[in-house]
């Protein structure tokens, strides 16, 4: 079952700049999808379409058969979102921001309470979710952030670079989860500059440049008689230069 | 000022400017927001020029020339006060890009001395306009020499040094006393209102300490009034003297004591610059604070108490949004206690220089005073565009906007209605009224407020900003607040003097009502407009 479709999605900044054009990509059920691509090719972009944040023009994009644009919170219910930047309210309490998500996504008090314990003690990150996010490292904030897309058990999980700044044992553990999550029907769907993890982590593979799909399949396929996933994509950018 | 100066205030000028981001975007909704705002600016610059040089020209037309420059040097010296000690948290220490800005090349005095000035320079654009419309006015009531021109156009530039160094001086006193302790939030706003307060009323002061009660007329009263901040405020004095006698003995004093006392700031603050803000980026001290006790904080909370709860600890977690969004608020509660305890007539002698006046007869205007002071900024103007770069938060969430506003508008009017019910049912229990007045004034805050609320949230939607480097941005100088309390200052305003005059002709209750009515519907049409901004 599809838990992702993109069709034909583009993105026009300022008139005529296109920062994506006609990318069509399906994340299914159980998927952990890879999205690649250099700085400034539209990983971002697509990314922020995907979970409601930036407007766009043509194409359509659904999550779970719900629409983006037309059925926006039926959308957002069953999907989370972990930036780049985990920019969070700095003057909340770790535990009060977690608190304020599951209020707004209306966890249950038993539910939230299990999930931010279990997460929190996962990410050895209980003893600081008292103290104010303005304290936080920025490996802390992600763990938060983190903490707080998994909190009402999501059915898509996107996220945009999820292990810059996580310490190896922290992004141990988030694959972890992301297995597990796949493991229960869920899917994901991540971008990443970091392609041996993209190799062993991901099932599917789409590799983006200049705001277009310029390669898209199984990871197996993708790689063929290649060596590995970072040749694939030397050559598919090559190629299209 | 060396080049490497040049070039970081150069950048922080750049990166705040809506020309250079004007002249960079081709975004047209960009480009249409910032053309707004241009446009918006100059209107108030424009009318603040012809009231400025109106008065100046009348004051200087009906024979009290001397006191014009008293006038200038007073409005901008008192200007550069409150401004600056409301933003100089945030814009002096305690911002954003400290850890980028120190990670460079830079000395902490060069560092400090480009935030001061770019602090300074960007209020001097609208001290030059006070300044320079006054002598157009003053020029053509009184013809004077080409040396008066000349002292008052070079001198100009240093009228508001000295105030903005004391204020800044005294915002690091502040932060230097917050930052030792883990309250130093609530530490630094109450301080700032300690300092702040004061000044608002300085004109009864001044006119308190000069004893000037033999007043008989609006001109010699402020005539008095700006001849009692001369001899009260050195740098106003020599402005003055300058101007009034070409004296450039005055002159020099002035450019040479602003010149000093700014070096002698800069060096000051330098030396416990890195540590102040060390300590407010919060490391040592935050994580040394009581562990907040868990038990209970996983209670379910109605969604819009959520979002309230979010936006109090967003408002009340920073100096500069505590104290520019409450200062209204503890302004009505000070006036509240003020006439809990003091009697109202000594009040009304204060404030008519010794004039006794019966006020009795006017209680039912007494609302709209109190709204002057709660609906000055309400928090819903500047707080869509305060969630910055965490706006990615509120969007991801399965939440419609409108609900988020609703939140928003609560926060607002728990902030604001006790502080102006408190505020109103004191002054109405002053000046002796009866249960209908209690009841009228009761209804009438509670219109204004739910209209200052729902305007506030209005204007915050329709001018939105998130990019913005630091909150002043948005708190002080946002399109969205300026957009609010123009128009809602002087509707207020235009209303109070109305009420006044009409209640010659006809019953205060009956005016009280049609005008309540008035904001009723005008509270209607922004929550209609409200809605339609959310997308609903």
């Amino acid at each position: 079952m599809n838990v992702l479709e993109i069709s034909n999605y583009t993105k026009v900044y300022g008139g005529d700049k296109k920062a994506c054009d006609d990318v069509s990509l399906t994340v299914e059920s159980g998927d952990i999808f890879g999205f690649i691509g250099h700085n400034g090719a539209g990983k971002s972009t697509t990314i922020r379409a995907v979970v409601g944040v930036l407007d766009f023009e043509e194409g359509t994009i659904k999550i779970d058969g719900h629409d983006v644009r037309t059925e926006p919170i039926e959308c957002k219910k069953i999907t989370a979102y972990i930036p780049d930047n985990p920019d969070l309210y700095e003057n909340l309490t770790g535990l009060q921001y977690l608190n304020f998500v599951a209020d707004t996504f209306d966890v249950s008090e038993e539910d939230r309470r299990q999930r931010i314990s279990d997460y929190a003690a996962r990410f050895e990150i209980t003893d600081a979710l008292p103290d104010p996010i303005s304290s936080y490292s920025h490996g802390m904030k992600q763990k938060v952030a983190i903490i707080s897309a998994l909190i009402h058990n999501p059915r898509l999980l996107v996220l945009d670079e999820p292990f810059v700044g996580l310490d190896p044992q922290a992004a141990f553990i988030l694959k972890e989860i992301m297995h597990e999550m796949c493991e229960e029907g869920s899917a994901v769907f991540f971008s990443t500059h970091v392609l041996d993890v993209a190799e062993k982590l991901c099932n599917k593979i789409a590799i983006i440049k200049k705001g277009r799909i310029i390669a898209n399949g199984k990871i197996e396929e993708l790689i063929g008689d290649h060596e590995s996933l970072e040749e694939v994509f030397l050559e598919a950018v090559k190629d299209e230069q | 000022m060396n080049s490497k100066s040049l070039i970081l205030l150069r950048a922080m000028f750049m990166s705040t400017s809506r020309i250079n981001a004007l002249k960079h975007t081709t975004d047209k909704k960009i480009r249409k927001k910032h053309i707004g705002a241009i446009v918006g600016a100059a209107v108030l610059a424009v009318y603040g020029a012809v009231m400025v040089g109106l008065i100046a020209g009348v004051m200087a037309g009906f024979g009290f020339k001397e006191a014009v420059p008293g006038m200038v040097a007073s409005v901008i010296t008192i200007m550069s006060l409150v401004f600056t000690l409301l933003k100089s948290n945030g814009y002096l220490y305690g911002f954003k890009e400290y850890d980028m800005i120190m990670a460079m090349p830079f000395s902490v005095n060069e560092v400090v001395s480009d935030r001061f000035l770019f602090m300074y320079l960007r209020d001097l654009r609208w001290d030059t306009l006070i300044s320079l419309s006054a002598l157009v006015g003053y020029a053509i009531a009184v013809r004077p020499t080409v040396l008066t021109y000349v002292l008052w156009i070079l001198l100009t530039p240093f009228i508001p040094l000295v105030p903005t160094v004391i204020s800044a001086l005294l915002g690091v006193l502040v932060a230097r006393i917050g930052s030792r302790s883990k309250h130093r939030n609530v530490i630094q706003i109450v301080l700032i209102y300690i300092f702040v307060i004061p000044m608002f009323f300085i004109q009864y002061i001044i006119n308190y300490i000069i004893g000037s009660d033999k007043v008989d007329d609006v001109l010699s009263s402020s005539s008095d009034l700006f001849a009692g901040i001369s001899k009260a405020i050195p740098t106003v004095g020599w402005f003055g003297k300058a101007i009034n006698e070409t004296d450039v003995l005055s002159a020099v004093l002035l450019l040479a004591v602003s010149l000093i006392i700014y070096v002698g700031a800069v060096i000051l603050i330098g030396k416990s610059y890195r540590r102040i803000n060390s300590n407010l980026a919060g490391f040592e001290v935050k994580r040394n604070a009581k562990k907040q006790d868990a038990s209970g904080i996983y209670k379910k909370k109605p969604l819009v108490w959520s979002i309230a709860y979010k936006e109090f600890k967003r408002i009340t977690g920073s100096t500069t949004c505590a104290t520019n969004i409450c200062m209204g608020m503890v302004m009505a509660v000070l006036v509240g206690v003020i006439l809990l305890f003091v009697k109202i007539d000594s009040v009304i002698l204060l404030f008519t220089h010794g004039h006794p006046a019966d006020v009795t007869p006017y209680r039912l205007i007494w609302p709209f005073i109190v709204y002057f002071f709660v609906g000055m900024v309400p928090s819903t103007a500047p707080s869509p565009s305060l969630e910055g770069k965490n706006d990615w938060i509120i969007k991801t969430m399965p939440i419609d906007e409108m609900t988020v506003c609703r939140g928003r508008m609560l926060f607002n009017l728990c902030l604001t209605l006790p502080a102006g019910l408190f505020a109103v049912l004191s002054g109405c229990h002053a000046m002796k009224g009866g249960i209908v007045d209690y009841l009228i004034s009761i209804y009438l805050i509670v219109v204004l407020v739910l209209f200052s609320t729902v305007y506030g949230m209005k204007c915050g939607l329709k001018h939105v900003k998130l990019d913005w480097e630091n909150e002043v941005e948005v708190v002080k100088n946002g399109p969205a607040v300026n957009t609010y309390v123009l128009p809602n200052l002087f509707g207020t305003m235009i209303v109070i003097a109305l009420m006044i005059v009409l209640s010659f002709i006809m019953d205060l209750k009956l005016l009280v009502l049609i005008v309540s009515a008035l904001y009723i519907i005008l509270t209607l049409w922004s929550y209609a407009r409200v809605r339609k901004l959310a997308h609903i």
